[in-house]
């Protein structure tokens, strides 16, 4: 749970990081500005999945499983963002809130 | 050097295309095949609605064994997979009277269910044979998946921005959107790509690469065999007959001795002789790699005659690989994940081959292998599709009791994707995809309605799976049936043909 919303929202924010999809993010963050700092909390978060995916005995399959999560997680940004970026938005508190169930239930 | 970069894109783009469009027919089946064979014990299981009972593993081949005792002649082997969560019955392939037949055999009684078919199977062997004698559908399977490595490489290479590409995706743009689908599927689950076509050249590479073979072992091929399976007992029949001892306790110890892991196949060699041998093997479903372990037992005494593991590294590194291809140890999301990638790897080379036309099209007007190119596009993708579906067709409504009915589900469904090829080549590509599709679509809701009737609510998984496809196809052919209907729009001037 909590590699598949971290891995959402770092692709969420790999996308917000280019100008192209920076509306992803509330203008009066003023992000637009700041792209190279979207890109490296985007590129942390995905680590950060990968390495709390990694972080079990059956890593092996949780790798496996991690790569699959891939394009699910990079396919929901990439059709919220053709037909209707709120979703993206949507999706992203759902993953913020995935992670800390995540976090809750490993505890 | 920026222009020297940009060349090698080119190169590597011109490359990407050809080889795409060289095995891109075949690649698509070869996917879709093994996509569908990721859930080849549950298609087998909706493909036999009869047979519901279920047993414990061992009684399940003792009761198969039983069977194919009384039922056999002259046998050399009999090969029994053994039910397990996904799949309730024994599945046989064994010989008898100098025939080579592939059963699935009822759990409980252990003759062979009523409804004779190949079940998932058939897609299973399509993967890699492509319903092509030995070894050449192998060996065209194996030069299609080095095909699918050069063209993902190169089409790495002739990416400028492959990240933005993850995101881009312009609909109802024409060839743009094509080619914005054609890049997010590829790029997506690149990872899956290689990985799975990597792992399929490696399962195959005794063939693509048969040269370390000869080198070290000639023309003796058994030879190679024993030194890949050291551990095998195997010995010539003795030519006098001898009951098999019972198979149940050998299944047990065998059980203890692979400690607790359950059983995966076993397989009796020369049924009925004095020098038969039962081999049971451990199930591969609990690790990544498969690593053979087995326990041989004398058929005629039950005792145990040998018991071995493969520990060798090497050995132990290509079935890391072949496991990985396999995905056998997959649990559920696991497998729902391997399947995402492999339609996405399908839809990624059906678009890769809309695209080719798509481009060229619209710089000038098409020569006329790329308008047959364009027909053979919509009868291929689409006959395929529809050959699947007339596969799952024919089980429900070919009579129970007719001769090779399993052979002649496997006919119908390379007629239908025959027939669906001419139809694709003989009509206009702008009607043809939507007649395909919406045969595709009643057939995907048909086959489940069927699946319902026929089979109750007892396999839903595969009934559902089938209505959501019909209702995305439904809509696909809305789409195209409206964009038929609008007045077309005056095209760009058109110059030279393209090549």
């Amino acid at each position: 749970m909590i590699a598949a919303g971290l891995l959402y929202l770092g692709l969420f924010a790999l996308a917000a990081s280019m100008s192209r999809y920076a509306e992803l993010l509330p203008a009066r963050w003023e992000l637009a500005k700041r792209t190279d700092r979207v890109r490296l909390v985007a590129w942390l978060l995905v680590l950060a999945s990968l390495v709390s995916a990694l972080w079990s005995p059956a890593w092996p399959i949780r790798l496996i499983t991690w790569i699959g999560l891939v394009p699910v997680a990079g396919g929901i940004v990439l059709l919220a963002i053709a037909y209707d970026m709120r979703w993206a938005r949507i999706m992203a508190l759902l993953a913020v809130a995935l992670v800390f169930a995540g976090i809750v239930s490993a505890h | 050097m920026s222009a020297i970069r940009d060349g090698a894109r080119q190169v590597m783009a011109w490359l990407h295309g050809w080889t795409g469009l060289l095995l891109g027919h075949v690649l698509f089946v070869m996917c879709l095949a093994g996509t569908l064979s990721l859930f080849k014990p549950e298609i087998g299981r909706w493909m036999r609605p009869e047979a519901v009972a279920t047993a414990a593993p061992a009684d399940a081949i003792a009761a198969a064994t039983d069977w194919l005792a009384r039922n056999t002649r002259d046998s050399t082997g009999w090969y029994l997979t053994v039910p397990d969560g996904r799949m309730n019955t024994v599945e046989a392939a064994y010989d008898s009277g100098g025939e080579f037949l592939y059963r699935a055999l009822d759990p409980v009684t252990g003759a062979s269910v009523a409804r004779e078919t190949l079940g998932g199977e058939f897609f299973y062997r399509l993967h890699f044979e492509l319903q092509l004698p030995y070894p050449w559908g192998r060996l065209l399977a194996s030069i299609a998946a080095l095909v699918m490595l050069v063209a993902l490489i190169t089409g790495i290479i002739a990416h400028r921005r492959i990240f933005r590409d993850f995101f881009t995706f312009r609909p109802a743009k024409g060839q743009r959107s094509w080619l914005d689908g054609h890049n997010a599927l590829g790029v997506m689950a690149l990872p899956f790509h290689l990985m799975i076509t990597f792992t399929g050249l490696v399962t195959l590479s005794s063939l693509s690469m048969p040269w370390p073979i000869t080198a070290n072992y000639g023309e003796d091929v058994m030879a190679m065999y024993g030194a890949l399976t050291p551990g095998l007992v195997n010995r010539p029949a003795a030519g006098t007959k001898a009951p098999l001892a019972p198979v149940a306790p050998m299944l047990r110890e065998a059980q203890s001795r692979f400690g607790g892991v359950p059983i995966g196949r076993v397989y009796v060699i020369n049924p009925g002789d004095a020098a038969a041998v039962v081999t049971v093997y451990r199930s591969d479903s609990a690790q990544i790699g498969f690593t053979p372990a087995e326990i041989s037992f004398d058929g005629a005494t039950g005792k145990m005659l040998g018991e071995w593991t493969e520990t060798r590294p090497a050995v132990n590194s290509y079935n890391v690989v072949y496991g990985l291809h396999m995905a056998r140890f997959a649990p559920g999301l696991l497998r729902w994940l391997y399947f995402l990638g492999g339609a996405m790897l399908t839809l990624a080379i059906a678009t890769g081959l809309v695209l080719w036309v798509v481009k060229r099209r619209e710089r000038a007007p098409l020569s006329f292998g790329n308008r047959m190119l364009e027909r053979l596009n919509a009868g291929a993708i689409g006959g395929v599709l529809l050959g699947s579906v007339a596969y799952l067709w024919a089980n429900r409504l070919l009579p129970l009791g007719s001769p090779a009915r399993a052979e002649a589900e496997v006919s119908i469904a390379l007629w239908s994707t025959g027939i669906a090829i001419l139809i694709g080549i003989a009509l206009r590509p702008a009607i043809a995809w939507p007649v395909l599709l919406g045969l595709l679509a009643l057939g995907c809701a048909g086959a489940a309605l069927l699946g319902f009737a026929t089979g109750g609510l007892a396999q839903w998984g595969m009934g559902l799976v089938l209505l959501v496809t019909a209702a995305a196809l439904a809509l696909i052919v809305l789409r195209q049936i409206r964009v038929l209907r609008t007045p077309a729009a005056p095209r760009r001037a058109r110059t030279r043909p393209a090549v």
